[in-house]
């Protein structure tokens, strides 16, 4: 174990080092502008505070079954740059993981911290999070499609401008800086107007295209544009995860206090 | 039993009268199950039950917060019927709890369950709450215990300070009943050290926290001990529990790298016998989306030692060791499965536990467990148990 330990200490650190003499010189010139949109596109969310939302997904698989899931998130903005968010899902159905619990302290370019409640046992545990490119709860979405996209948990190219959805999108291909993410790179549609993304392309590690999210329905909630739709679908074996937000809630005073693992085991939600 | 559920009804009678209060949001939930316990052998003593057992529960949560979230109660019963042994037919109040959040500072009162610890082996530090002994097939099922708690949740961590009264006493099956001591154990003539007996004040302090990749508790109880001693009758046909009280300090920590959790729970215990220290110590390593599927399978591996003298509860953990398994699908229907084996290294004894779960339907879960001992010879703790190996199947409708 000990040796296993060291042995991925010592592989990520040559991985680390290996993306950054191959990536850094390239990326050095390609590109303020691919940065700079991503960068208007974070900007436009600062200030939300904290927010409560409830989430449908609907998991569709190849046959055509489909399965259900709802759970209530919960985020709070961290100011800075160089972290990221904490949140909280708490699952409401089906009934049998009902009050299952999952808190995340997100974090840039390492694993996040993350807590699991287990109501059954009313413990809490620590869980390890780098799986992060493994699926969430059985669905399409990996666990960092779900996390919040962080301007630096990536490296940016610009590519073009082309009309997509949202009217006039420009294209930026966007390069995972985390050393166990499932991408070698992911391509999103930013929409010229209003900064926001209306779809992202995931290309897996061998460089294919794995899946596609679009982004539909946008609405504005207290300033805040928020979709009301996310469609993952599977483009290798077609199936599909459909999540979809409902009674969006914002600035509800929510602090660091009620982040902390501790209080897993009396959540209101 | 009929006395300490009137108990805690009686304790839980003060939380009831916010729910009238209107406002907030009250959420009803739980689950009804059925199950089949099949004993491949005959048991040990002519009374016992020869080859099934089946048996219904249910467990009802009622859940309220007010509307600014500042206010909670929750009430959560549990009950059993079995069809084969009457002393297993039980109900208890699990939870009956009213708090109230004063800025970062949580004071709850009513009866309540806590969950300490990081191994999974053995669940040392956790201390609070009394095993529910009927439930042999859940080693999760703990008794609700009245306390009052103040919890502050801060910046520096978190500190709770718990005053408990209402004694809940282990319960055994009947004599019908499998996994039971060959002798009756007089429940009704349980003796305290405590003047007190059930109402003596038991107290506990815990701090807890997370240091980067560093999670630790430290935790110190005084009161009487979970754990009773067994003491045979002048007439040498029934057990007579004894309850010493005990003072403990307790810590357990993980540390968490990468795909490896790394664990360990101490106790240093005074009052049964000589003052003894016990461990446990271990690591878990997930190998995540094994061979390119979506399912994650875990390596557990753990030590156990146990210090304590003659005189002391006996307890099985002395010098162990457990190895397992647990793989979980991530597929739509949840499915998990866990495997594990409790190795004696003094004689070899060895428990090995088998549970399968998966959803079948929407609100509806199927179950599977194996229980299988394994060179239980004269001298080891599972002897007594060497003709209970069990399978058992469980259907739950959760609402």
């Amino acid at each position: 174990m000990r040796y296993q330990l060291k042995s991925n200490i010592v592989k990520g650190a040559l991985l680390a080092a290996l993306c950054t003499v191959v990536l850094s010189p390239s990326l050095a010139l390609a590109d303020a502008k691919g940065l700079k949109i991503a960068t208007r596109s974070d900007n436009i969310d600062n200030g939300f505070r904290d927010s409560v939302v409830t989430a449908n997904m609907i998991l569709t698989n190849a046959a055509g079954r489909t399965s259900k899931r709802k759970m209530t998130l919960v985020t709070l903005e961290r100011t800075s740059s160089k972290v990221g968010d904490k949140s909280i899902s708490v699952f409401q159905s089906p009934k049998d993981i009902k009050g299952i619990a999952v808190l995340s302290h997100a974090k840039l370019k390492k694993n996040d911290d993350q807590w699991i409640y287990l109501p059954a046992a009313k413990r809490v545990k620590r869980i390890s999070s780098s799986n992060k490119s493994g699926p969430f709860v059985g669905s399409e979405f990996a666990y960092e499609d779900i996390t919040a996209q962080e301007v630096g948990k990536f490296s940016y190219t610009f590519m073009k401008t082309e009309k997509c959805s949202g009217g006039t999108c420009d294209v930026v291909t966007r390069v995972p800086l985390y050393k166990n993410s499932g991408y070698s790179k992911q391509i999103t549609w930013i929409g010229q107007k209003n900064a926001l993304v209306h779809r992202i392309d995931f290309y897996n590690r061998s460089g294919s295209l794995a899946k596609r999210l679009t982004y539909t329905g946008y609405k504005r909630y207290s300033g805040f544009y928020r979709p009301s739709k996310m469609t993952m679908v599977n483009l290798r074996n077609k199936k599909k995860t459909v999540l979809s937000f409902s009674n969006y809630k914002f600035k509800t005073g929510l602090s660091d206090r009620d982040f902390r693992s501790g209080g897993l085991k009396n959540l209101k939600w | 039993m009929t006395y300490s559920v009137l108990r805690n009804f009686l304790l839980a009678g003060s939380v009831l009268v916010p729910l009238s209060a209107g406002a907030g949001e009250l959420d009803v939930s739980g689950y009804i199950g059925g199950e089949v316990t099949v004993f491949p052998r005959e048991g040990l003593y002519a009374d016992q039950l020869k080859h099934l057992q089946a048996g219904v529960t249910a467990r009802p949560e009622i859940s309220w917060s007010s509307e600014d979230r500042n206010t909670s109660a929750t009430i959560i019963g549990f009950g059993r019927y079995d069809h084969a042994d009457e002393k297993r037919n039980h109900v208890d109040l699990r939870e009956a709890w009213l708090a109230h959040d004063f800025d970062g500072i949580e004071v709850l009162a009513g009866v309540n369950k806590l969950f300490w610890g990081v191994t999974e082996s053995r669940h040392l530090v956790d201390i609070i709450n009394q095993s529910d002994a009927l439930e042999y097939n859940n080693r999760d099922a703990k008794l609700g215990q009245a306390m009052f708690s103040v919890t502050a949740r801060q910046d520096w961590g978190d500190l709770a300070l718990i005053a408990m009264t209402g004694f809940r006493e282990l319960d055994f099956p009947g004599p019908d009943g499998r996994l039971r001591p060959g002798l009756t154990v007089d429940t009704d003539n349980a003796v305290f050290e405590h003047s007190a007996e059930h109402w003596a004040p038991d107290f506990a302090v815990r701090y807890s926290n997370t240091f980067g990749d560093v999670d630790l508790g430290l935790s110190a109880f005084h009161g009487t001990s979970r754990e009773a001693r067994f003491v045979l009758n002048t007439g040498n046909d029934t057990l007579v529990p004894y309850y010493d009280r005990i003072s403990q300090l307790g810590l357990d920590v993980q540390y968490t790298a990468d795909s490896l959790l790394l664990k360990f729970e101490g106790i240093i215990r005074k009052g049964h016998g000589d003052t003894f220290g016990a461990v446990v110590t271990g690591a878990e390593y997930t190998l995540y989306q094994l061979a390119g599927t979506g399912m994650d399978l875990g390596l557990i591996a753990e030590y156990l030692y146990d210090g304590r003298d003659d005189s002391a509860p006996i307890t099985p953990y002395d010098n162990d060791v457990f190895v397992g398994l647990r793989l979980a699908m991530n597929d739509t229907q949840d499915t998990s499965a866990l495997v594990g084996a409790s190795i004696d290294l003094d004689d070899g004894a060895m428990g090995v536990r088998a549970e399968f779960e998966r959803r079948i339907m929407d609100g509806l879960t199927f179950e599977a467990d194996i229980q299988y001992f394994v060179n239980a010879d004269k001298d080891s703790d599972s002897y007594g148990f060497r003709r209970d190996s069990y399978a058992s199947i469980t259907l739950k409708k959760h609402f």
